[in-house]
Parts: C-alpha cells; structure tokens; sequence
C-alpha cells in the first residue's frame, strides 16, 4: 500500500518559533498571576477567550474564500461558526451570572444559546461527512448519511423546539433555581446536541478509516481532541454547578476557574488547529513566484 | 497540431487554444480547490463540438450531474459513461484490466471521430493498487489514447498521496496543470499554474482564479 503520510501536510513556517516564544511566556504569566493574584488577576486571562474564539472563526472563513467546491465551503463555515459560537459563550459567560444566580430572562438566554449550538455542529458534521465519502475510493454511502442526515435534522430541530418551549415553563413554574430543574433543563436542553453529536461521531468514526486524504484525517484529528476537551470542560461545569455549594452558589476556587479559563484555551487551540488543518495552503511560494517574475 | 478546447476560454488563451490533440492532461491539488470543474467544462465543450466524451467516474451518473449542474454546467447532453453503477459500462477500481479493456474498445468503436476522455478514478486507483501496478496500466492506456484522435484529462487529489507519488504520475502525462492554495498575508488565494504542456514552453507563473456564474476567470498573480 502506498504511503501517503506525508501527504497534503502544512509546513511549518518562521513566525513558529515567535508564537512558540509567546505561548510560553502567556501560560508562564497565566501561572503566576494564580499563584499570586488569585481570580482577580486570572479574570484578565479569561476577557480574551470571546476574542481568541473570534479569531478562529475569522480564519475559518478566511480558508473559506480559498475554496472553490461548496461543499468544502460548507465544512469551513461549519469550524468558523462552531468557533463563532463558542465566542458568543464564552462573552455570555462573562456578561451573564450562572444559571444559579439567573433571572428568567438570563435563563431563557442560557437555554437559546445551548440549543443554537446544535446547527454549526450539524452543519460541520454533515459537510465533513460527505467529505470523507468523496476521498473514498469506492465512495461508499457511510451508514446512509446522504438519508440519515435528513432524520437526525428533524430530530434536531424538533428537540430544540420542544426545549424553547419547555424550557421557559418549567422555569416560569418553579420561579427560581432548583437543582433538579437545572438537571430536567440541561437534559431537555442537550437531545438537540446528543442526537447530532452521536450521529457524527457513528458517521465520521467510519467515514475517517474509509477515506484516504490525509488533510482530512489531520483534520479529523484535531476535531475529536476539540470535541473531548470540550466535553471535559463541559462535564466539570456541569458538575460544579450541580453537585459543589461553592460552584452552584456562582463561587469558584481559584483552582477551578485557572482549570476552566485552561481549558478554555485548550478548546480553541484545537479549534484553531482543525480550522488550519482543513487545506493544505502553503506560504512558500517564494521560489516559484521569483522564477515567474 | 489540432487542440480541444478546455471549455475554459482564458485557460484556452493561456494554452494558446486549447489541450493537444493526442495528448493526456493531468489536474492535481488539493480537495475542494476546483479540479472538478475542468473535467465538467472540459466535457461540455467536447459535447458542444459534437466530439464523443466518456467520463470514468467512482460515482454514479446521477451524482456527477448533479455536479455539473452546481458548477453552473449545462445537462442537456451528458457524456457515455463508465461507473460504480448506472452507467453504460460499469467501473471497479480494483480491476484494471476491464477498464483497459473496455476503454480500448470505445477507442475502437469510435474511430475517426475526436474522442474525449474524463476521469475522477485515478486517486482511487493509486490508494488500491501499487504506484507500479498503475504507471504500467497508464503506460499502456496513454499509448492506445495516443493511436487515436483522442485527448484525456485525470484529475489526482493531492492529500491522498505521498508528494513522490504524485511527482511520479506528472512525469507520466504530457500535460500537468497545478492548483494551489497560497497563505498571502490574512489571505488564502487559490491559484493554478500550468506545471508543464506538450507543445508550450514551460510556465512558471501562477495564476489566480475565481469561478462565477458556470466560467472560470483567470488573471495574473504577482504578490
């Protein structure tokens, strides 16, 4: 078997060792302003996140320009507005009180923002799903998604209707936060998100050994890291919300919101990366373009 | 020496009219960079000229269409095909001598006329068999196309392949047009170039490209 390993790679250029250089002196300061500062100091670190995820979204469309097939469009839309959504989140984090310390307005905010973050997913997955066929070589039709896409849309879009309607009622009826609401509202509020999520992860688990394009597969890659420090940032602030007094009462430790802010930043590198990974553009022309001229 | 028209015409300007006759063209790039609308356009200039066009495809006829159509490509006359399935003769990557064959026989059966000759297979053919496997099978495949007056176009995804790979393949066509996507800045700019084309003198110049409205619009690139 050929290998292609190799293949469609980005090659790394001389502003790496720059950007190496200022992470390290960021994560350094990061520490430090902890150990020292304390939450204070930290929240500096935390206002950026909206901004870093606004970036990622920005180079997602920026690739998108350089594609020319739809469809690929459609999976750099996808990154860009996955990335523009979690800015959005990662602003109402800020600019909101947790759900525990939540109005009914604030609330119904938290629930439209949870359930509008089901269709950039969707949109990545389907477009990516397809993308993995068409780098088959015998094309074949992974689990029927070119017809299971249209069920789990349905599924999608129903579930976060049922959850806007939901949602507000179970909140009106109970008048304040109880955390067994919470729990009905996060389940209610997450099918959208289960449904889409499950099915991309049966869909492109397939897909990514069935197709041969290394840029893809790269791509991939960097996606499930995405997806799994996502979901562990997402299970620990459900958790302190739900099970620590301190988190559910709107206080964090210093430890908790250094590891969160972390995380944070963790997510969108990753995003960063698979936003990168999604063609293999080079800025080594250089020799090309001097030979023309 | 006679040329088929691209179906493109400031890439036919860039060629000086047209392919070669006689000749076999290669598109390689990346994925979703656009090769695909070469082989559409390339079809529909082929149908408008009368010529007889086969397009080998992993996909179904059906598919392909519907492609055509999202690159603003005409429907109303569609090639012969060869495919996975639904078309007149039907295609298995992982069986290269009734592709041979049953491509022979095509060039055969249309002697006299221009014949024009598209594929989307040949990624699919170097993942499932071995480079070697698939330079002789070309060999043998280019030499027949060349007995007739035929002209064929084989685009390659460049992510599924080691670099070695498909420098190989170029050396094997006569004609090899490159597409790219460059970093310029905050930009990422599609660009093309024509590697190498039997007939011209090399060209190292890339070329900026944009699709609209079903043409393709090629100008200049200079940083």
């Amino acid at each position: 078997m050929p290998d292609n390993r190799s293949a469609g790679k980005h090659i790394p250029n001389r502003r790496s060792s720059i950007q190496r250089i200022l992470l390290v002196t960021f994560v350094l300061l990061f520490l430090l302003s902890g150990l020292i500062g304390g939450q204070s100091l930290l929240l500096i670190f935390y206002l950026p996140t909206p901004f870093v995820f606004a970036y990622v979204a920005y180079l997602g469309l920026r690739i998108r320009r350089g594609f020319v097939v739809q469809l690929y469009r459609n999976q750099a839309l996808g990154i860009a507005a996955i990335a523009a959504y979690l800015a959005a989140n990662a602003g109402i984090s800020f600019l909101l009180p947790s759900p525990a310390n939540s109005g009914y307005g604030e609330i119904l905010v938290w629930a439209l923002t949870n359930l509008a973050g089901g269709a950039p997913f969707l949109l990545w997955i389907d477009s990516t799903a397809r993308v993995a066929r068409k780098s088959d070589p015998y094309e074949r039709d992974s689990l029927n998604w070119s017809r299971v896409r249209y069920v789990v849309f349905v599924v999608a879009v129903v579930s976060a209707a049922l959850g806007l309607v939901i949602a507000p009622v179970v909140i009106a009826s109970f008048g304040s936060y109880v955390p067994s609401v919470s729990l009905f509202a996060n389940v209610v509020g997450n099918i959208p998100f289960a449904t889409i999520l499950l099915a991309g992860l049966l869909v492109l688990s397939l897909g990514v050994v069935r197709s041969r394009d290394m840029t893809l597969r790269r791509h991939i890659l960097w996606i499930a890291v995405f997806f799994l420090s996502f979901m562990v940032t997402y299970v620990v602030t459900v958790i302190y919300t739900l099970l620590i007094p301190s988190a559910s009462g709107g206080q964090y430790t210093t430890f908790e919101f250094a590891s969160y802010i972390a995380l944070y930043y963790f997510v969108a590198y990753c995003l960063y990366r698979s936003a990168r990974s999604l063609a293999p553009h080079t800025n080594r022309l250089e020799d090309d373009v001097a030979g023309a001229k | 020496m006679r040329l088929a028209s691209t179906g493109v015409d400031e890439l036919d300007r860039l060629l000086g009219s047209g392919y070669p006759d006689r000749a076999v063209v290669l598109v390689s790039g990346p994925a979703g960079i656009g090769k695909e609308a070469l082989r559409y356009w390339f079809i529909r200039a082929g149908l408008a000229a009368g010529d007889f066009c086969l397009y080998v495809t992993k996909s179904t006829p059906t598919e392909v269409l519907q492609d055509f159509r999202g690159f603003g490509v005409d429907t109303s006359r569609v090639p012969t095909w060869y495919s996975r399935e639904g078309g007149e003769r039907k295609f298995d990557p992982n069986d290269l001598a009734s592709m041979s064959f049953n491509i022979k026989e095509t060039l055969r059966t249309n002697e006299g006329r221009r014949i024009r000759i598209v594929t989307d297979v040949l990624s699919s053919l170097l993942v499932l068999n071995s480079t070697e496997t698939v330079y002789r099978f070309l060999s043998q495949l280019f030499s027949d196309v060349k007995q007739h007056d035929a002209v064929m176009l084989a685009t390659l995804e460049e992510g599924m392949h080691d670099p070695k790979v498909v420098s190989t393949m170029s050396e094997l066509f006569d004609g090899v047009v490159e597409f790219k996507l460059f970093e310029e800045g905050l930009k990422v700019v599609p660009l093309l170039r024509v590697v190498k084309m039997r007939g011209l003198p090399p060209k190292l110049g890339y070329y900026n490209f944009a699709l609209t409205k079903g043409q393709m619009e090629i100008r200049n690139y200079a940083r």
